[in-house]
C-alpha cells in the first residue's frame, strides 16, 4: 500500500454545552476528537485502463478484488468518483457536494443526498453543469489565460459522503495532480512539465458517531 | 458681454424717398474678421423672426420690411455673434456692410450630437468632447482607433477587432455614427475602429453618458459621431501620402467643389500593410496583411435658401490573407485563411428651413455590411470551411426642430428601421422591424441656466418595447465655474447572436441557440434523440429583454484663468438585464446546449478629469486621468456573504475572498490617463505633438476557479506608451510629417495591438493653399 497519511490534528471537540439543541442522548455519546486526515496522490487510473482505485476512509486504499463488498467508501477513476451504494456497490453510500469552507461545514444535512446511478454519479464532477448541483472541478479547456486543458479543483467545495457502513465523512479535494502542485506556476501551465494528472490529494474527516455534526 | 447692448450702432443709409415702394429690402455683404466673405452666415431680424442665409460670397437680402427700427442678429460658426440695429425709413438699404469678428478659439467648438441641434459645446449640459480634425492631422493618425486611444476615459480594447471602452462599458454599448447615422457591422459586439479612415474627418464628437433618448439602442455608454469635412468655397482638395513600419502605406485624397447651388466632394483612401507577428511559435500572424479601400462621394444641391438636398455615400472594402496551421486527426495541416469585409451606405437628406425658426429634416439611410471568410488547404486549394455574414439596415427618419426663440428649442422625430441578416450560423433570412419616436426640449431660462429634457420610445419586432428618458441641467456659477448634471436611461438591444444563433461546435460538440429560436431548436434536438436531460423547460423561456441602464453624470468645469481649464466629470452607470449564456439542456454526448438570458447586474462608476494649460499661445500642456470602479452586483453580494473562495496556491486549501481583493470586471483598468504637449513654432513653421498614454493593470479573467478576478496572476500589467509626431511646413500648402508611435518599443502579452515601435513619415499637399500662391 502506497498510502501516505499526514495527520493534522484540528481539534473539533464537540463541546456539549455549546449545542443547546442537542438531545440528552448526546451526553451518552463517546467524546472522540475528530481527526482531519489527508490522503495524498491516490491514483485514479493514471494509465487510462478503465480501472478504479477503491478507498476506505478507515483503511486507505482497498484491493479492487473487494469492489463488490462494503469494505470501501469511495472509488476514483479519472474525474469520476463513485460511492459505495446505488449502482456502484452494495453499501449505504450516498453523497452531496456543498459550497463552503471545509472547517466551517459542521452540520450534516438531513436530506439532499444523491445515490450513484448508471446515468449520473452522486458526486457531481464538473462544476456549473447542473443547476443547483455544484461540482468539484473545472476543466480549463482552451482558456485564454492560465493553464490550458487542466482539471482544477473548485475552491469552496466540500463533498459529504455517507460511507458504505452508514457513517458520514466530509472531504475537500485539493488536487487532481501528482504531488498536490501549485497550479498557478509556469511549470504547471506548461504541458511538458505539468505533473501527472489522475492523482487525488484530499483531506477528510469521518464522524463515526451517529451525530449529525462534524 | 452685456455691454454689447450698448454698442448699438445706428445706420441710416440711402434715404431715397420712394413712396411707391412696397417691398423695402435690406441687402448687403458680410465679411469675416480677416476681410474675406463670410459665406452662409445666418441673419435674423429679431423683431419679425424672418431669417435668411448669406450666399457663398457673403451677400444677403431681406425682403418686405416695413419702415421701422430693426435689430439684425448675425450668427456664423467660427465667428462671434453680432447684433446690429438698422433703421428702415422709406427706401431699401442696399449696401450694408457687416464685419464679423473671429470667435475666440474656445467658442468655436460646436456639437451636433448632444442634442441633435447645432449647439456650442458650452451650452449643452452633458459631458462632450470634440476632437478637431486639425489635431487628428497633427498626430498623424491613420485610423479612428489611433485618435480615440489618446482621449481621456476612452480605452482601446482588442476583442474580435479593435474596439473601445467608455465609462467602463464595452464596444457593444457605444454607438458609432458617421454624420449622425449609425455604422453597422459588429463582431461579438465589437465595431472594428480600424475600418474608419480619418483623413476626411472635420471633427469627432464624443458624448459620454447614455444617449438612447435621442439615438436608441447601443447609445448606452455614449455616442461617437464622426463629422466629415465640408469643402471650402470653390475648388479645394488635398493629397496625403504616408508610409510606416511593417510596410504600411496610406494614400488619400480629398477633392471638393462648393458653389452657390451645388457642392460635391470625393474622398478616396487606400491603406495596406504587411501586418506583424508577435507569436513566433505559431504560424498565424497577430495582425495579418491587409488592403483596405475607402471611397466616399458626397453631393449637395441648394434648391433655394430654404431647401437643401444632400447625398452622402461611403464604400469600404478590405481583404486579408494569411496562413494558419490546423490540427486535423492529429496532423498539422497548413491552411490559407482569406477574409473579405465590405460596408457601404447611402444617405440622402432633405433639409427644409422655411425660416430661421423651423427646420425639417427627412433622412433615409441604407447601409450594408458583409463578411466572407474561407479556409482552404494550402496544398491543393480545396475548401476546408467557408462562412459569410450579410447584414442590411435601412432607416427612414423625420426630424423637426422648432427654434421657438433664443430660449426654447423643441426637437421631435419619428423613424422606422428595417434590418435583415443572413449568415452561415443563422437559419433563413431574418427580418427585424422597429419604430421609434423621440422628443427633446431645450430650455434656457437665463444666461446662467440651461436644461435639456427628452425621451425616446422604441418598439421592436423581436424584444420588449423601451422608453429611454434624459434630463440634463447646466448652471454657470460664475465666470470661472460651471456645473452640469444629467440623468439618463440607455439600452442595448439583443444582437443577432443572442436572438438567432444556431451553432454547434464541430470539435467540442456543444450548441448555442438564440433566444428567439430556442423553443423550436430544442424540439428538433429532442426529436433527434440528442437530449439527455432538460435543465430549463424551453416553454418557460421568456422573450429576451434589452439590456438597460440608468446613468448619472455630474461635471464641474473650472476656468480660473484664460490659460487654465480643469474639467471633472463623475459618472455612475447601473446596468441591469445583462445578457449571459446559461445551459438549457444536456446532450447525450455530455455537452450542453446554451441559450441567452437576462441575468447580471453591473455597476461602473468613476471620474474623468482633464487639465489643459496654455502658458503661451503656441504651447499647450494637458493631463488627463480616469479612475474606474466596475463591479458585478451579484459577485459583490456573494463576496459579502462569504460565498466566494479561492485556493491558497501553496497548500491548495480553500480560503474566503475578501471584498478588498475583488478586482472588478475583466478588461477594466482602475487607473488610466495621458499627458500631452503640443508646441507650434511659427518662425520655422513646424509643430510637435508628444503624447504619453498610460493604461493601468487590468483583470484578464478567472484562473483560480472562483469566477472572479481576485489574485495578482489574474491581472495584466499596465503599460505606458509615448507617441511623437512632427509636422513641418515646407512651402505654402506642402507639409512634411514624421514621427514615432510607441517610441518606447512596448509590446504586451495581452494587448495584440502593440507591435512595438512604429516609424512613420509622409507628405500632405493642401491644394487650396497651393492655388493661392
Amino acid at each position: 500500500m502506497e498510502k501516505k497519511i499526514s495527520i493534522f490534528y484540528l481539534l473539533f471537540i464537540i463541546v456539549l454545552l455549546g449545542f443547546t439543541s442537542c438531545d440528552d442522548d448526546d451526553e451518552t455519546a463517546e467524546l472522540i476528537p475528530l481527526i482531519e486526515e489527508t490522503a495524498t496522490d491516490i491514483p485514479a487510473d493514471p494509465n487510462r485502463a478503465g480501472d478504479f482505485t477503491f478507498f476506505s476512509f478507515e483503511n486507505g486504499i482497498v484491493a479492487s478484488s473487494l469492489s463488490a463488498t462494503t469494505s470501501w467508501d469511495i472509488a476514483f477513476g479519472g474525474t469520476a468518483i463513485l460511492t459505495n451504494g446505488g449502482s456502484s456497490g452494495p453499501g449505504q453510500g450516498e453523497a452531496l457536494v456543498v459550497k463552503g469552507i471545509f472547517e466551517n461545514i459542521t452540520q450534516i444535512p438531513d436530506e439532499g443526498f444523491f445515490v450513484d446511478t448508471e446515468a449520473s454519479p452522486a458526486i457531481q464532477g464538473r462544476d456549473g453543469q447542473i443547476e443547483d448541483r455544484p461540482g468539484w472541478y473545472n476543466y480549463t479547456g482552451e482558456a485564454p489565460t492560465g493553464p490550458k486543458h487542466a482539471v482544477l479543483t473548485v475552491p469552496g467545495r466540500v463533498i459529504i459522503v455517507k460511507t458504505a457502513e452508514g457513517n458520514y465523512a466530509k472531504m475537500e479535494i485539493l488536487s487532481y495532480y501528482e504531488g498536490n502542485p501549485n497550479t498557478t506556476t509556469e511549470e504547471f501551465e506548461n504541458l511538458q512539465t505539468r505533473p501527472a494528472s489522475r492523482h487525488y490529494t484530499f483531506r477528510y474527516v469521518v464522524q463515526k458517531n451517529d451525530t449529525k455534526t462534524f | 458681454m452685456k455691454k454689447l447692448y450698448y454698442f448699438k450702432v445706428i445706420l441710416l443709409v440711402a434715404l431715397t424717398f420712394d413712396i411707391q415702394a412696397q417691398n423695402r429690402s435690406v441687402s448687403g455683404i458680410i465679411t469675416d474678421g480677416k476681410g474675406d466673405a463670410a459665406s452662409f452666415a445666418n441673419i435674423l431680424v429679431i423683431q419679425t423672426g424672418v431669417g435668411v442665409t448669406a450666399n457663398a460670397k457673403g451677400e444677403f437680402t431681406i425682403e418686405g420690411l416695413e419702415p421701422n427700427t430693426y435689430t439684425l442678429r448675425i450668427t456664423r460658426v467660427g465667428s462671434k455673434t453680432l447684433k446690429k440695429d438698422i433703421v428702415v425709413v422709406q427706401g431699401s438699404i442696399s449696401d450694408l456692410q457687416i464685419a464679423l469678428q473671429e470667435a475666440e478659439k474656445q467658442l468655436e467648438v460646436v456639437t451636433v450630437t448632444a442634442t441633435r441641434t447645432l449647439r456650442n459645446v458650452e451650452d449643452v449640459p452633458m459631458p462632450v468632447n470634440v476632437i478637431q480634425g486639425e489635431n487628428i492631422e497633427k498626430i498623424g493618425a491613420l485610423r479612428l482607433n489611433e485618435v480615440l486611444a489618446e482621449q481621456v476615459g476612452l480605452q482601446i480594447t482588442s476583442d474580435h477587432g479593435t474596439g473601445l471602452q467608455m465609462q467602463g462599458l464595452n464596444s457593444e454599448y457605444i454607438l458609432i455614427l458617421i454624420d449622425g447615422e449609425p455604422v453597422i457591422g459588429r463582431t461579438a459586439g465589437t465595431l472594428d475602429l480600424t475600418r474608419i479612415a480619418v483623413d476626411n474627418i472635420s471633427r469627432v464628437e464624443v458624448i459620454r453618458g447614455p444617449s438612447s433618448s435621442l439615438y436608441g439602442s447601443e447609445a448606452m455608454a455614449g455616442v461617437i459621431n464622426i463629422i466629415t469635412k465640408e469643402g471650402l468655397n470653390g475648388f479645394d482638395g488635398s493629397l496625403r501620402a504616408r508610409y510606416r513600419s511593417f510596410n504600411t502605406a496610406n494614400l488619400s485624397g480629398n477633392m471638393s467643389y462648393r458653389g452657390e447651388k451645388i457642392s460635391a466632394s470625393l474622398f478616396v483612401d487606400r491603406l495596406s500593410s504587411d501586418g506583424y507577428d508577435l507569436t513566433e511559435e505559431s504560424i498565424s500572424m497577430t495582425s495579418p496583411p491587409y488592403k483596405a479601400y475607402t471611397l466616399s462621394p458626397k453631393i449637395g444641391y441648394r434648391f433655394s435658401e430654404k431647401v437643401k438636398l444632400n447625398l452622402n455615400t461611403r464604400f469600404y472594402t478590405e481583404t486579408q490573407e494569411s496562413e494558419q496551421a490546423l490540427t486535423l486527426d492529429e496532423e498539422t495541416v497548413q491552411m490559407d485563411d482569406k477574409g473579405k469585409r465590405e460596408d457601404w451606405n447611402i444617405m440622402p437628406t432633405l433639409e427644409i428651413k422655411p425660416d430661421n425658426n423651423h427646420r425639417l429634416q427627412l433622412r433615409s439611410y441604407t447601409t450594408g455590411y458583409k463578411t466572407e471568410t474561407s479556409l482552404t488547404y494550402h496544398n491543393d486549394g480545396s475548401v476546408y470551411s467557408e462562412s459569410y455574414f450579410d447584414q442590411l439596415f435601412n432607416r427612414s427618419e423625420i426630424q423637426y426642430d422648432w427654434y421657438i426663440n433664443d430660449r426654447n428649442i423643441l426637437t421631435t422625430g419619428l423613424g422606422h428601421t428595417i434590418e435583415t441578416v443572413e449568415a452561415t450560423r443563422y437559419e433563413d433570412v431574418n427580418n427585424f422591424n422597429a419604430n421609434y419616436g423621440f422628443a427633446q426640449y431645450q430650455f434656457i431660462p437665463s444666461d446662467r441656466f440651461n436644461l435639456v429634457i427628452g425621451g425616446r420610445y422604441d418598439t421592436h419586432s423581436e424584444y420588449a418595447s423601451r422608453f429611454s428618458p434624459k434630463l440634463a441641467v447646466g448652471y454657470q456659477v460664475s465666470n470661472w465655474m460651471r456645473l452640469q448634471a444629467s440623468l439618463g436611461g440607455g439600452y442595448k438591444a439583443p444582437d443577432f447572436r443572442q436572438l438567432l444563433l444556431n451553432f454547434t461546435n464541430p470539435t467540442a460538440g456543444y450548441s448555442v441557440v438564440g433566444s428567439s429560436i430556442a423553443k423550436e431548436q430544442m424540439a428538433e434536438f429532442v426529436n433527434a434523440g440528442q437530449i439527455a436531460q432538460i435543465l430549463i423547460d424551453p416553454n418557460t423561456i421568456e422573450t429576451i429583454e434589452a439590456e438597460s441602464s440608468i446613468a448619472y453624470n455630474f461635471g464641474i468645469d473650472f476656468t480660473p484663468t484664460k490659460k487654465l481649464t480643469v474639467t471633472v466629470n463623475a459618472f455612475r452607470n447601473e446596468i441591469s438585464n445583462l445578457i449571459n449564456t446559461a445551459p438549457i439542456a444536456r446532450k447525450t454526448n455530455g455537452q450542453n446546449i446554451f441559450s441567452y438570458f437576462n441575468e447580471d447586474e453591473v455597476v461602473t462608476q468613476g471620474l474623468d478629469a482633464q487639465l489643459n494649460y496654455k502658458p503661451k499661445a503656441n504651447l499647450i500642456l494637458s493631463v488627463g486621468y480616469q479612475y474606474l470602479d466596475s463591479r458585478n452586483v451579484e459577485d459583490v453580494e456573494r463576496i459579502k456573504n462569504g460565498e466566494v473562495f479561492r485556493r491558497d496556491p501553496n497548500t491548495n486549501r480553500t480560503v474566503v475572498v475578501n471584498l478588498s481583493e475583488y478586482g472588478g470586471l475583466v478588461n477594466r483598468s482602475r487607473h488610466s490617463g495621458n499627458a500631452k504637449i503640443f508646441y507650434i513654432n511659427s518662425r520655422y513653421k513646424f509643430d510637435v505633438a508628444l503624447r504619453g498614454i498610460y493604461r493601468g493593470e487590468w483583470g484578464l479573467g478567472d484562473s483560480n476557479g472562483n469566477g472572479i478576478v481576485d489574485v495578482d496572476n489574474e491581472l495584466a500589467e499596465g503599460y505606458f506608451l509615448l507617441n511623437l509626431a512632427i509636422n513641418k511646413k515646407l512651402y505654402k500648402g506642402l507639409t512634411l510629417e514624421v514621427g514615432v508611435n510607441n517610441l518606447l518599443d512596448k509590446t504586451h502579452e495581452f494587448e495584440p495591438s502593440l507591435p512595438g515601435r512604429i516609424l512613420f513619415g509622409g507628405i500632405n499637399i493642401n491644394l487650396s493653399e497651393f492655388k493661392n500662391l
